[in-house]
C-alpha cells in the first residue's frame, strides 16, 4: 500500500497548513502549559561556483532539508492523574519547492506518539530509526550534510521503537518501514538498533555501535529513486561525539552491503565555539561515501552565529568531488517557542 | 526568489522578538528516578515568565536575583521546564534546571527541591570545564543540600559575598575559576524562579 501517490507521498499543503493555523492560534491562556510548541522559519539558498547558478536549497534539489520553510515543532505531554505517560511530537515545515507545480511542498519530520511504559519508552510513528550518529545527534537546522542523506540511512522513518537507559547504556531499537519521509507498506523494512555508552550532554562524550537490516527504498525527501525499487541493505556501524572545553568533534561511520555491493559512508566533524554562551561556532566536515561502486567526498566549511537567542545566521562552503562543485549556502533560521 | 527575499525580510524583522531554548532533562525517566527512588510519576509543565507576568514578573526576579537577565539564555520569553513529582498522589518534590552562561559554552544547573522548595539535590546536565569533575564531586554539590532561597537572599551574586550559610561554600577549583560564580548564580536564579513556578511560590 502507497500512501497519497499523488503528492510523492507527502501530505496535502493545504492540511497541513490548516493544522499549523489552528494549532498555533487555540492557545488556552492556563498558568501551566502542557503544551510547547516553536515557530520556525528559515530562508536559505545556495550558489554554486562552478556553473555561477543560484539554487533555492542547501544540498539537492529533491532532499527535504534545507530549503526555504515555515514550519513548526510541536509537543503535547500526556499525563493521567498524577503522572505523564507519554508525549506527542509533530515536526512539519511547508517548503518551497520550485519543482512543484504550486511551488509548496508540505514535510513531516517528526510525527511519533512516545509512551513511558514502566521500563522504557516505546513510540510509533515518523521518528528517527535507531542507526547512527543522527539517531541521537540533531541535525534539522543544520547546513553541513551528514549520512542520512545518502542511501544507507534515513532521518526519519515510519514504524516502532524501543529506547531503553541505564546509568550507563543507551539501547535503541526500531523496525520501520525503510521508506523514509514517504509512507510505503510494501516490502520493505528496516530493523535497526544502536547501543551507546555515555551521555554527550552530562559526560562530554559517548561513542556507540550500531547495525541494520532491510530492504530499503533509495528515498530523498518525498522523492524515491531507481524506480522505487528495494534495496537490500546490511550494515553496521560507529559513532561518537565528544565535547572538550570549546571544542567538539563528532564521528559517524556506517559500512556494509547495498545490493551485495560494499558500501559505506562516514563523517568527521570538527567544531570550535566561539564567544560566551556557544555564540559563534566554525566547522569542518569531510565526509565519504562509496554506493555501488561509485564513491565521493563532501569538504565543508561553515559557520554558525546567533544574531539573537531566536536568529541563528549560518554559512557553509561544501566542495563535492564527484561533480566536483564548489558551492556556498547560506541560511537565517528563526526558533521561537511558546507555551500554551 | 521572491519568496526568499520575503523571508529573509521577515526573519529579520522578526529578530527583534525574543526567542530563547529553555533547559530540560534529556532523560527525565531515568534522572527522576534517581533522584526520586519512591516516586510513582511525574508531570512535566512548561512556564516563561512572559505568560506568567511580563515585564512586572521579569523585575521582581531580578530584584530577588539581584541582577539583570541578560544573554542568549535569558530572554523573557526563555520556556522552563518544571517536573513536579508524586508518590501516589501526593506531591514529593520539583525537579528544576536553568541555562548559565558559563567560562565554555551554557551550563546546565538542575535543582531537586522538596515540595516546599529546599534544596536536596544539585546536578549538572551540562558542563564544559577544566574543573568539571570538582564541581560535580559530591564534596562540593551536597554543600548545597538544605539550602532555600532564604539562605542565598543575604548572598550578592554579582560580587560574591554575602552573610550566612551560603558564603561557607567555597570555590573548589584551584584556579579561581569563574564557572564558580557562574554556578553559584545559576543555583540562586532557579530558586528565585522556583519561588514563582512552585506550587508554594511566594514571587
Amino acid at each position: 500500500m502507497r500512501y497519497e501517490r499523488d503528492y510523492h507521498g507527502s501530505i496535502p499543503a493545504k492540511s497541513l497548513f490548516l493544522l499549523l493555523m489552528i494549532v498555533f492560534f487555540h492557545s488556552v491562556p492556563l498558568p501551566a502549559g502542557t503544551n510547547l510548541l516553536n515557530l520556525e522559519i528559515q530562508a536559505v539558498g545556495k550558489y554554486d561556483l562552478s556553473n555561477s547558478e543560484f539554487q533555492p536549497y542547501s544540498h539537492h534539489k529533491h532532499d527535504a532539508m534545507q530549503k526555504p520553510s515555515i514550519g513548526f515543532d510541536y509537543i503535547h505531554r500526556l499525563r493521567g492523574k498524577s503522572r505523564d505517560w507519554g508525549y506527542v511530537s509533530i515536526q512539519s515545515r511547508l517548503a518551497y519547492d520550485e519543482l512543484r507545480e504550486n511551488k509548496i511542498e508540505a514535510q513531516l519530520y517528526n510525527a511519533f506518539l512516545n509512551w513511558k511504559a514502566p521500563w522504557l519508552d516505546l513510540w510509533i510513528g515518523h521518528n528517527k530509526p535507531a542507526l547512527g550518529l543522527s539517531s541521537y545527534l540533531d541535525n534539522h537546522a543544520q547546513l553541513l550534510i551528514d549520512n542520512t542523506m545518502t542511501a544507507l540511512n534515513f532521518d526519519r522513518d515510519w514504524g516502532v521503537g524501543a529506547n531503553y537507559e541505564t546509568e550507563t547504556i543507551d539501547l535503541k531499537l526500531s523496525l520501520t518501514t525503510g521508506s523514509g519521509m514517504p509512507l510505503y507498506l510494501d516490502e520493505t523494512y528496516l530493523v535497526s538498533g544502536r547501543l551507546g555508552v555515555g551521555d554527550l550532554a552530562k559526560g562530554n562524550s559517548t561513542v556507540g555501535v550500531s547495525f541494520a537490516a532491510g530492504e530499503v527504498l533509495h528515498s530523498m525527501g518525498y522523492n524515491v529513486m531507481h524506480g522505487e525499487k528495494a534495496h537490500q541493505t546490511m550494515v553496521g556501524g560507529v559513532d561518537g561525539s565528544m565535547r572538550y572545553l570549546d571544542w567538539e568533534t563528532a564521528a559517524d561511520l556506517i559500512l556494509g552491503s547495498y545490493d551485495e555491493y560494499y558500501a559505506y559512508t562516514g563523517l568527521l566533524r570538527l567544531n570550535h565555539y566561539l564567544f560566551p554562551e556557544d555564540r559563534a561556532s566554525i566547522m569542518t566536515q569531510a565526509q565519504f561515501t562509496r554506493l555501488k561502486n561509485v564513491t565521493d567526498q563532501n569538504y565543508a566549511v561553515a559557520m554558525q552565529y546567533k544574531i539573537s537567542p531566536a536568529l541563528t545566521l549560518r554559512a557553509m562552503y561544501n566542495y563535492r568531488h564527484l561533480t566536483e562543485n564548489h558551492t556556498v549556502s547560506a541560511q537565517l533560521f528563526y526558533y521561537r517557542g511558546f507555551i500554551f | 526568489m521572491k519568496q526568499i527575499i520575503l523571508l529573509i525580510l521577515a526573519l529579520l524583522a522578526a529578530s527583534f522578538l525574543y526567542g530563547a531554548v529553555g533547559c530540560d532533562l534529556n532523560d527525565p525517566a531515568k534522572d527522576i528516578k534517581r533522584f526520586f527512588p519512591d516516586h510513582t510519576g511525574y508531570k512535566t509543565y512548561y512556564r516563561s515568565i512572559q505568560r506568567d507576568g511580563g515585564k512586572a514578573l521579569l523585575t521582581k526576579v531580578e530584584t530577588r536575583l539581584g541582577d539583570k537577565f541578560t544573554g542568549l539564555f535569558e530572554t523573557i520569553d526563555v520556556p522552563y521546564t518544571i517536573y513536579e513529582v508524586f508518590k501516589g498522589d501526593k506531591l514529593i518534590g520539583y525537579v528544576h534546571g536553568v541555562n548559565q552562561k558559563g567560562r565554555y559554552g551554557g551550563i546546565q544547573v538542575f535543582l531537586v527541591l522538596s515540595e516546599r522548595g529546599i534544596i536536596t539535590q544539585l546536578y549538572f546536565q551540562r558542563l564544559s570545564s577544566r574543573n568539571g569533575n570538582l564541581f560535580k564531586a559530591r564534596t562540593f554539590t551536597s554543600q548545597f543540600a538544605g539550602l532555600s532561597v532564604k539562605d542565598f537572599d543575604t548572598f550578592d551574586i554579582v560580587n560574591m559575598k554575602g552573610t550566612g550559610k551560603v558564603t561557607t561554600i567555597k570555590n573548589p577549583a584551584p584556579d579561581n575559576d569563574p564557572d564558580f560564580a557562574a554556578i553559584m548564580r545559576g543555583i540562586k536564579k532557579n530558586l528565585v524562579l522556583m519561588e514563582h513556578f512552585g506550587r508554594w511560590g511566594s514571587l
